[in-house]
């Protein structure tokens, strides 16, 4: 999968490779160089080679410098790049999705793999390219120079090099579970921590303080032994390879000392071999602890991949054959959830006419709000056809939808930015008249005028400024700007004290007389003026008709009522 | 949420491994900024929970030392062996076998012991470290639930998650590995310096000029690259909280067809970010190589000043070698020191914010009466209560007084004080003047948890915890020495669940009661969550019970199913309700109307009405 989004890098990844080479390069010379001064300028008291070869050193170090930042420009652009086009790729996917594909995506995960996970690829990308990369030909570059100074010696580094991956790999990989453990564990802390003090009420009201300390305690305990044994086992890692160095620089001293007394050795040869086989080794050693982030950012790319792959489940079909009838129409709609056994609902059939308004009511879980899942086309049915103005939704682009249906949702999100903004995302452009009358009309005008900032007064982020009620009304007012044949409000009037609901009602069925309603609430008396009132109960239809109607003949309507208006049921009809 | 985002935010790092393109990451040794009211007295505090661990924290200490010390020794032994050879090479001197084997010896025995302490200190510090850090985790923990609720109400849950999250962290980072590697640089600092000086003050003096230069260059590079790393922290919080708008908004961005602008938006956001991103992370790579230049430059100067000096017999071959060593010896240590103050500085601030915490102060606890819950009848009086969350008095003088077994309905507007007389009842928060009495015995002679065993309440505030909905309904058990949730018997659960009519709709679920609810609980709706609140409830049997706006989420016709199994239940119980529907308290034994902390209104809902009163307005009002 990265290979497909480095390939628009390709010309700056080369740029990176080319030009890290160049810095490994120049980092090799400089101990050659330094041989070179022993043997040619020290030991021959020539301090003419002395000086040159200095300068020699001089400018493998400025070179070594400039090709390591120019190939770290390279890098971040790369990089950086992917990251980019990674998140575009993840968001501009994930925005269209309907819930029926969404199942499965918490909200909370999709915004991890779209942050984090894409934040750890990155990471992953810059080791390969940057780490990965420069410490393997600095190796080879190592033991090509040793070799060209003196073969036996350079041998011996050969031979120790597979010794010191292998042993680096054991290690790292023996404390690698120990580091999913420890993460886990710390996660385990935190949420402790924070659900005990947002439960904080709840857990003293039934004392169960004592229960939370020690539930805690497992998780400290855990994150301890944890740390305890990845850390004692990594301890052991760069400590252990120092000391195999050293015991093999000792070895080539010792070794070279025949070779010596024979003469077949040079000094600065000897200070060379010694340098070259310390950059290995801890070469090695980083090379063996990074390939460990390997598994790790696999998980991260499997992740993105797997919202990458996702296709839209619902796509749209084609257009098989329209009637020119008006109107919303439900035929015979079956409908499970993806993974369920239960129906959601069951043989729901109803139509709705421009210049109707119709209404749902029910339990908390009767499925109201599922009928207005699939008329928004968020699933499809199971059995049946949902119906927009005679065509089969499956065959509507969901814009086209969108266009006919203004659904004001339960959950009243409102984005971070100004109320002006908020109310212009039901309709672009919207001029600052427009925007007052719909807020008149849900109550709200007259505390914005007196608000200092008027239309420009801020929201924060999730609205935590707002409450409830405030909330739903700014939703209402955001559907209400909106020109379109049928308006949806999925019981979105609940934190509204009954006066105020009232008086957005009237506002509403005023603005939308010519115009097809549909209402799901709790309240009967948010229902109670429209032309049809289903009663849904587990999601099939049990009654239907108008208030009147149900409250003569609908035993669970009159329960409703009864819950209700206790005492006095007879004033209300 | 914030206290998610927060933590999403945090960087995980592989310990050991650098962390990439982590921006400031690679630098936040020194960009790590921190002030400490009381430093000397903060680090005592540190040391203080050390003591358990002393003898093996000095242990670690001298391991340390004994391994920087040995570390200075190496080089010049390697020089010694080297100038065996240029003798042998340019003298043509007999090569002293007897000397090298020794000296050989010696290193070999240099190298085991360098690698045994390195090996053994560092074991002993992850040991001391994560004790230290186990124990103030657990200390956090204790005195977090040991704080008077009025502490939560004046500092944020973000704050205090961060207090464990990231302050923690930073000390226990830098107890295990700033404490010995800080020692071990500043030996290694001074150890070469010494060493370097005894082979050639002059050299000496070269090499260390440079290291004040470096330092300075490096300082104002990151002084200069802040405002980048500042900008891109910045965009990048930007960036993240509108993808979580545009995520969590999906209803209205799909619906209203909003779609393609927030792209656009996203995507010109998308490539700021990118800019700012490449930017950082590359100025955070420039600082190292730019002290890095000046070192190097400084090593070839060494390498030919050195060589003149052999050839002027000065410097002997071994000794030019060795220094060469010496210089790039100096090299980590002396990256490390530049950023060990800092964040030794910050660490020390962190740890003062954690001591500031577990210093808070607790309530005192007076009362050591038992309070048995099977024989307590359910009087409650309060008598002449004050109480203020603030200075100023929201109860003066309150008095109430509730027959056991009787059914009390509190309403009032929000503001009007129904939640804090329940706060009282269960002594959340402690009156300023007055009493409040169960069976006519003051409440202050029993310790709150003693008290609360008389209590079963369901909240407003709907809190589940992350974990089984089994478990979660068994919470409200009262739980005996050494049991567990897991311990409370099934049949009381699903019980306990049928009379919350929570039941049905756990069982239709497809794992039934073993459904891991996840944080928030929000993979069910807020209805199901108030169901739950009310089983948790339900399975503790207890004289007093008080609901808090328990089924405001709850459809209206569901109540009254609840209110019957609350009945079934609790006949003899004296009951609290907090009810925001009028509707549904119709049949209290009497109804108390609040306003502004005080009791302005009791009676039976007919009484009431016929009072033509506040309640009768409300009720009218509620009803338009």
């Amino acid at each position: 999968m990265l290979i497909k989004y480095a390939k628009k890098y390709s010309k700056l990844i080369a740029g990176q490779l080319i030009f890290a080479s160049v810095w490994v390069f120049s980092q090799l010379m400089i101990p050659r160089l330094m041989v070179d001064i022993v043997d040619s300028g020290i030991m021959m008291k020539d301090m003419g080679a002395i000086v040159q070869k200095g300068l020699a050193m001089l400018s493998a170090t400025v070179l070594n410098i400039a090709s390591l930042l120019i190939s770290i420009y390279f890098l971040t652009r790369v990089t950086a790049g992917i990251s980019r086009d990674l998140r575009a790729d993840l968001f501009e996917k994930v925005i269209d999705w309907s819930k029926e594909t969404r199942t499965g995506f918490s909200n909370s995960t999709l915004i991890t793999r779209t942050v984090n996970d894409v934040k750890q690829v990155s990471t992953l990308i810059d080791l390969s390219l940057r780490k990965i990369f420069t410490l393997t030909i600095t190796v080879i570059g190592a033991l090509v120079v040793s070799f060209t100074l003196d073969a036996k010696l350079a041998s011996l580094i050969l031979i120790i090099i597979p010794a010191i991956f292998s042993l680096g790999l054991f290690l790292t990989t023996r404390a690698l579970p120990q580091y999913s453990r420890i993460r886990l564990s710390i996660d385990r802390i935190n949420q402790l921590f924070r659900e005990n003090i947002r439960g904080i009420r709840v857990i003293r009201a039934f004392n169960k303080a004592d229960y939370e300390v020690k539930e805690f305690e497992k998780a400290t305990k855990d994150a301890y032994e944890a740390n305890v044994k990845s850390e004692s086992t990594m301890m052991l890692l760069s400590p252990l390879i120092l000391l195999l160095t050293n015991i093999l620089i000792l070895v080539i001293l010792l070794l070279s000392g025949g070779r010596a007394e024979g003469g077949t050795i040079k000094l600065g040869v000897l200070i060379g071999l010694i340098e070259y086989a310390s950059i290995s080794l801890s070469n090695i050693q980083q090379f063996a602890s990074i390939i460990t982030i390997i598994p790790r950012s696999k998980v991260s790319i499997d992740r993105i991949s797997e919202i990458l792959s996702t296709e839209e489940l619902l796509q749209i079909k084609e257009d098989s054959m329209g009637s020119n009838a008006r109107g919303i129409s439900f035929k015979d709609v079956d409908f499970y959830y993806p993974g369920s056994r239960r129906a959601a609902l069951r043989n729901i059939s109803f139509h709705l006419q421009e210049g109707e308004t119709k209404a749902i009511i029910g339990s908390t879980g009767s499925g109201k709000s599922t009928i207005l899942k699939l008329l928004l086309r968020e699933y499809d049915a199971y059995q049946g056809r949902v119906c927009l103005n005679g065509k089969n939704i499956q065959t509507l682009p969901r814009e086209e939808i969108g266009r006919m249906i203004t659904f004001v949702p339960q959950s009243s999100f409102l984005f971070s930015g100004s109320i002006r903004e908020n109310i212009q995302a039901g309709k672009k452009d919207a001029a600052d008249e427009e925007i007052w009358a719909v807020l008149d009309m849900v109550q709200m005008g007259g505390f914005f005028r007196e608000s200092p900032e008027g239309l420009d007064t801020q929201i924060a982020q999730n609205a935590v400024n707002l409450s409830g009620g405030q909330k739903q009304r700014l939703s209402i007012a955001r559907g209400l700007i909106r020109e379109s044949s049928f308006y949806v409000f999925d019981d979105c009037f609940s934190a509204l004290d009954y006066s105020t609901e009232k008086k957005i009602r009237e506002a509403i069925r005023e603005k939308l007389a010519d115009r097809g309603v549909l209402v799901v609430a709790q309240r009967v008396a948010t229902v109670r003026d429209a032309d049809e009132i289903l009663v849904l109960e587990n999601g099939e239809i049990m009654d239907r008709g108008s208030h009147q109607e149900l409250a003569d003949s609908s035993k669970i309507y009159k329960e409703i009522l009864a819950s209700q208006l206790k005492s006095q049921e007879g004033e209300i009809r | 949420m914030n206290t998610e985002s927060s933590n999403k935010d945090k960087q995980e790092g592989l310990p050991g491994v650098s962390k990439g393109v982590g921006g400031a990451g690679r630098v936040s040794g020194l960009l790590a900024s921190g002030s400490t009211k009381d430093a000397r007295g903060t680090m005592l505090r540190l040391f203080k929970n050390l003591a358990r661990f002393k003898w093996v924290f000095i242990l670690a200490i001298i391991l340390t030392l004994a391994a920087s010390l040995v570390q200075i020794l190496i080089p010049r032994k390697i020089g010694q062996i080297i100038n065996i050879f240029a003798g042998l090479l340019t003298n043509r001197t007999a090569f002293d076998w007897a000397v090298v084997w020794k000296t050989g010896a010696v290193l070999l025995v240099l190298y085991v012991v360098n690698f045994l302490s390195n090996y053994l200190s560092g074991i002993l510090m992850v040991r001391v470290s994560q004790n230290v850090i186990r124990s103030l985790r657990n200390q956090m923990q204790v005195k977090l639930n040991a704080l008077p609720l009025n502490h939560f109400d004046r500092s944020s849950a973000g704050d205090l998650v961060s207090l464990l999250s990231n302050d923690l962290d930073n000390v226990a980072n830098t107890l295990q590995s700033g404490l010995t590697s800080s020692l071990s640089a500043v030996v290694l600092l001074v150890g070469v310096a010494v060493m370097m000086l005894i082979i050639n003050p002059v050299l000496a003096f070269l090499s260390m000029v440079v290291i004040p230069v470096s330092y300075l260059m490096v300082k104002y590079l990151i002084k200069k690259a802040k405002p980048v790393f500042q900008k891109n922290a910045k965009l990048t919080g930007v960036f993240n909280g509108k993808i979580e708008e545009a995520y969590m908004g999906e209803d209205v961005v799909k619906h209203y067809n909003i779609g393609a602008d927030l792209k656009a938006e996203l995507s010109s956001l998308n490539d700021e970010l990118y800019d700012s991103e490449w930017k950082s992370s590359l100025v955070s790579f420039v600082t190292r190589p730019a002290g890095d230049l000046i070192l190097n430059s400084n090593y070839v100067l060494l390498a030919i000043w050195g060589g003149r000096y052999v050839i002027d017999g000065v410097l002997s071959l071994g000794g030019f070698q060795a220094f060469l060593q010496y210089t790039q010896m100096l090299r980590g240590p002396f990256n490390q020191v530049l950023g060990i103050f800092n964040t030794i500085m910050a660490a020390l601030a962190s740890a003062e914010r954690v001591f500031e915490f577990l210093d808070a102060e607790e309530t005192a606890e007076l009362g050591n009466e038992f309070m048995d819950a099977g024989a307590v009848q359910g009087e409650v009086a309060f008598d002449q209560v004050d109480f203020g969350y603030t200075e100023t008095l929201l109860f003066d003088g309150v008095d109430l007084k509730v027959k056991p077994g009787e059914q009390i309905a509190i309403v009032g507007r929000t503001g009007a004080g129904k939640t804090t007389l329940v706060n009282l009842l269960m002594r959340f928060y402690e009156i300023s003047g007055g009493k409040i009495s169960i069976d006519g015995k003051d409440t202050r002679g029993y310790q709150a948890e003693e008290l609360r065993k008389a209590y079963s309440m369901v909240l407003q505030d709907t809190w589940l915890f992350s974990g089984s909905i089994r478990d979660n309904i068994a919470f409200g058990a009262d739980l005996s020495d050494g049991e567990d949730l897991s311990d409370v018997d099934f049949e009381r659960i699903k019980e306990a669940a049928a009379l919350a009519r929570a039941d049905s709709f756990i069982e239709c679920l497809p794992q039934g009661y073993d459904t891991m609810l996840s944080e928030g609980a929000s993979n069910i709706s807020q209805g199901q969550i108030q169901l739950l609140t009310i089983a948790r409830a339900m399975i503790k049997k207890a004289p007093i019970i008080i609901l808090d706006e328990a089924t405001s989420s709850v459809d209206t016709r569901t109540e009254l199913l609840i209110q019957q199994g609350l009945k079934e239940l609790a006949s003899n119980s004296t009951s609290f309700i907090i009810a925001h529907r009028l509707s549904t308290i119709q049949d209290a034994d009497r109804i108390i109307v609040m306003d502004k902390g005080t009791i302005v209104e009791v009676g039976t809902h007919r009484e009431l009405l016929e009072k033509n009163g506040y309640y009768a307005e409300m009720y009218l009002a509620g009803r338009a």
